[in-house]
């Protein structure tokens, strides 16, 4: 055979499935073990219990026939741990007593250090991920990261301009009287400004975590835009508002059928006990659908931000990634545990993280070109369990 | 026997299938790592991470062992790792006994059931004491400054009671503050001034807040004297109020609710939110049946002190309940009636206040 005629092999293209191998029943064991021991122990066994549960997500988080480890050294998470709890013990302290320069610096101070935590965070569980022997690593220098965190900025001088604009405003305008179309038109503009600035926010970080990660020697990368990002949250938006208005068309119709709705009227003006008792109920049950309505559009949300992120995000030359989560499945299955998790008064929260981290896993395809060996180890540096503690607690977590 | 297991060495994703002998030592099981009979590697036990089983009967398709700074084994055979592990001697940690036996399991939550017990007994309310102590006066009193002008902007109005009735029962009053003995003090050198406020509004009632501030309705004298009652009952009432102020009572449910949340918060950290509230509401409520129960006792003592009767409070009392039971029944709000809406079992209190003492007294 003649190897100098032979057309170069174009490298093969191997699709893997992620795959979750666990279960909502031996989660239910490792949340139910963590809890007990986090009573006997008074606490502290929080940064274990928190080891424990990341390392039971990872070694059954299976990529291309290898599950995922985590390394992360238990005596930075726990030192993480007390640090986090000492600050947040002092806040908690001066936000009580009322002790307002103290607490606003306190809070001027987390601002501050957001975008510092942040990054420490991703390099932290970056670093503490393995897979087939290969860390992971976080490149973006700080600059970079307080670089994308100017709407926080924009957001926190805006919400002290508005502040102190409106106690400026108030003393001013007094007895002048402001058309009631130009103030809820200032309010809604505020609010959408502020929803805006926040989005821009979270896709600043999605994009610099997933541009900036790197694998093997591999560098991420990710062609999803902001537009995309505003998009489905205003589609959240929709979801949020149809929801609540379905809740109150059945709440309204409860009422007609408990009672006529003009003679509940009739009742109020008489203070009749049981109209006042009904009234209060379906005060209390609007104020539960306001919150309620919440759940769908959050999970809508999530899961579109999922499948962008997921279906625009790539490594280096070497890998890509596709998935195919659908919205709608995922909102049916956050619904379902969200009413699960109030009827077992919250025993279900297992069950329910495991049953969305599966959908959410295992709608992504992996596409690797050239095999899986070929990804070169770097010299792995562990830091930030301190901040990884903070972004837990705040919610930055990777697995609910 | 060994394992048959792939090799990561951390330099590369490539996979080196390699056979693991697990031997027994004093500190743990030895480590080593062999491919065609030639040894690679030789670990101690403290240089392995020895990965947790999370079920007795359900194992992942395979496995990773930390080996550190030398990469990572990956079994696929779980079942056989541990088995291996176990011939070997290796030690499981307290959570992973408890993950895969049951027994080991019902020890662990029997004592937390008995820590989480004592700690709302005797941990609560020792914290919330010593907590407590360190309060400062002022602060109590600009809290119930502030709380008194909330009010009067809505719920109370000014009293319409003579002045000169007002001042009679601010006499007795002051009489009855004058024979408080040192001894019935439960915090040593707290001694708030004690003023006596008249206010109009929520039904039959008389309340105390933080830092020597008390307060009485015009309803419940108006109560005292439709039942015919002598003063002694109001005076006993108030007794019953000043024994909320020196036992420092409002600070104290503060400050348990605070230190019941931290703890809680603390130990059942991501736990179910709905169990935490329930209990923390729960707790609440007991600890305040348990504050009226000693303000009763503090206000037998200091009514034996001032030689006043203890039985026309308790008269007083049951007419009051009863008067809010048939208002009840017409419709009313009666929430906010009286001081008998926070005691479920007012007959039970009447009649230890009748005996004029108390067998749940110390």
């Amino acid at each position: 055979m003649d190897l100098e005629t032979a057309p170069p092999a174009a490298p093969a293209i191997e699709s893997y499935r992620l795959n979750f191998s666990g279960d909502g029943g031996v989660y239910f064991g490792v949340w139910l073990v963590n809890l007990l021991l986090m009573v006997v122990t008074l606490g502290l066994f929080t940064p274990f219990a928190r080891r424990r549960k990341i390392k039971y997500f990872y070694a059954h988080t299976v990529v291309a026939g290898s599950p995922l480890e985590f390394t992360g050294g238990l005596r930075r998470m726990f030192i993480g741990y007390l640090l986090f709890f000492g600050l947040y013990l002092a806040y908690s302290i001066a936000a009580q007593t009322e002790q307002k320069i103290a607490s606003a610096a306190i809070g001027l101070g987390w601002l501050l250090l957001t975008p510092w935590l942040w990054a420490s965070a991703q390099r932290f569980r970056l670093a503490s991920t393995r897979w087939r022997g290969i860390r992971g690593q976080f490149g973006a220098s700080w600059g970079e990261a307080y670089a994308a965190s100017w709407p926080l900025l924009v957001l926190f001088l805006l919400g002290a301009g508005i502040g102190f604009g409106a106690a400026l405003g108030a003393s001013a305008m007094r007895g002048t009287s402001l058309r009631p179309q130009f103030v809820f038109g200032g309010i809604l503009a505020g609010i959408v400004g502020m929803l805006v600035l926040l989005v821009r926010q979270e896709f600043n970080y999605t994009r610099l975590y997933l541009t900036r990660c790197g694998f093997g020697g591999q560098a991420g990368r990710w062609k999803g835009g902001f537009g995309a990002f505003l998009r489905f949250s205003a589609a959240a938006v929709g979801v949020y508002v149809a929801v609540a208005a379905a809740l109150f068309a059945l709440i309204a119709l409860g009422a007609y059928l408990a009672g006529d709705l003009a003679r509940l009227g009739a009742g109020l003006r008489a203070k009749n006990p049981h109209t006042l008792m009904l009234a209060a109920a379906l005060g209390l049950a609007s104020l539960f659908a306001v919150y309620l309505a919440a759940g769908p559009a959050l999970a809508y949300r999530e899961a579109r931000k999922f499948v962008l992120v997921w279906s625009n995000a790539g490594l280096g030359g070497v890998a890509r990634f596709r998935c195919d989560l659908r919205p709608w499945r995922f909102v049916r299955l956050r619904v379902k545990n969200l009413l699960m998790t109030l009827i077992t008064l919250g025993f279900w929260r297992p069950f329910a993280v495991t049953s969305e981290y599966k959908m959410k896993l295992e709608s992504v395809t992996l596409h690797v070109k050239g095999g899986l060996d070929q990804l070169a180890g770097q010299l792995a540096r562990q830091q930030g369990a301190f901040a990884d503690a903070i972004a837990d607690a705040v919610g930055f977590d990777v697995i609910g | 026997m060994g394992v048959a297991a792939l090799w990561f060495d951390g330099r590369s994703s490539r996979a080196r299938p390699v056979d693991v002998q697990l031997e027994a030592s004093p500190g743990g099981p030895m480590l080593t790592l062999a491919a065609g009979g030639v040894d690679l590697l030789r670990l101690a036990p403290g240089q392995v991470v020895w990965p947790e089983r999370f079920s007795a009967r359900r194992s992942p398709a395979s496995l990773n062992v930390d080996l550190r700074d030398h990469g990572t084994l990956q079994v696929d055979d779980p079942a056989a790792w541990h088995r291996a592990c176990s011939t070997a001697g290796l030690r499981t940690s307290l959570a992973e006994r408890m993950q895969t036996r049951w027994r080991v399991f019902a020890a662990v939550m029997g004592v937390a059931l008995a820590l989480l017990a004592a700690f709302y007994r005797w941990g609560t309310p020792w914290a919330a004491a010593q907590v407590t102590r360190l309060v400062p006066l002022a602060w109590e009193q600009k809290i119930s400054s502030r709380a008194l002008a909330d009010m009067d902007h809505g719920l109370l109005s000014a009293s319409q009671l003579p002045p000169q009735r007002q001042a009679e029962l601010r006499e007795r009053f002051a009489a009855l503050a004058a024979r408080m003995q040192a001894g019935q003090r439960p915090y040593a050198g707290y001694a708030p001034p004690l003023t006596l406020h008249f206010r109009k509004g929520l039904g039959a009632n008389a309340f105390a807040l933080p830092g020597g501030t008390i307060v009485m309705t015009d309803g419940l004298v108006e109560a005292a004297t439709k039942s015919a009652l002598p003063d002694d009952a109001i005076v006993g009432v108030l007794a019953h109020e000043i024994g909320h102020v020196m036992y420092r009572h409002t600070t104290r449910l503060v400050v348990e609710q605070g230190v019941l949340n931290v703890g809680l918060g603390l130990a059942l950290g991501d736990m179910s939110w709905m169990f935490a509230h329930a209990s923390t509401l729960l707790t609440a409520l007991a600890y305040r049946r348990g504050h009226e129960t000693q303000a009763d006792c503090f206000a037998i003592a200091l009514l034996q002190q001032a030689k006043v009767p203890a039985r026309p409070m308790a008269d007083l009392l049951l007419a009051i309940d009863s008067a809010a039971a048939q208002r009840g029944t017409q419709g009313e709000d009666s929430s906010w009636t009286s001081i008998v809406s926070s005691h479920p079992d007012t007959l039970a209190r009447a009649r230890q206040l009748q005996a004029g003492h108390a067998g749940t007294c110390s």
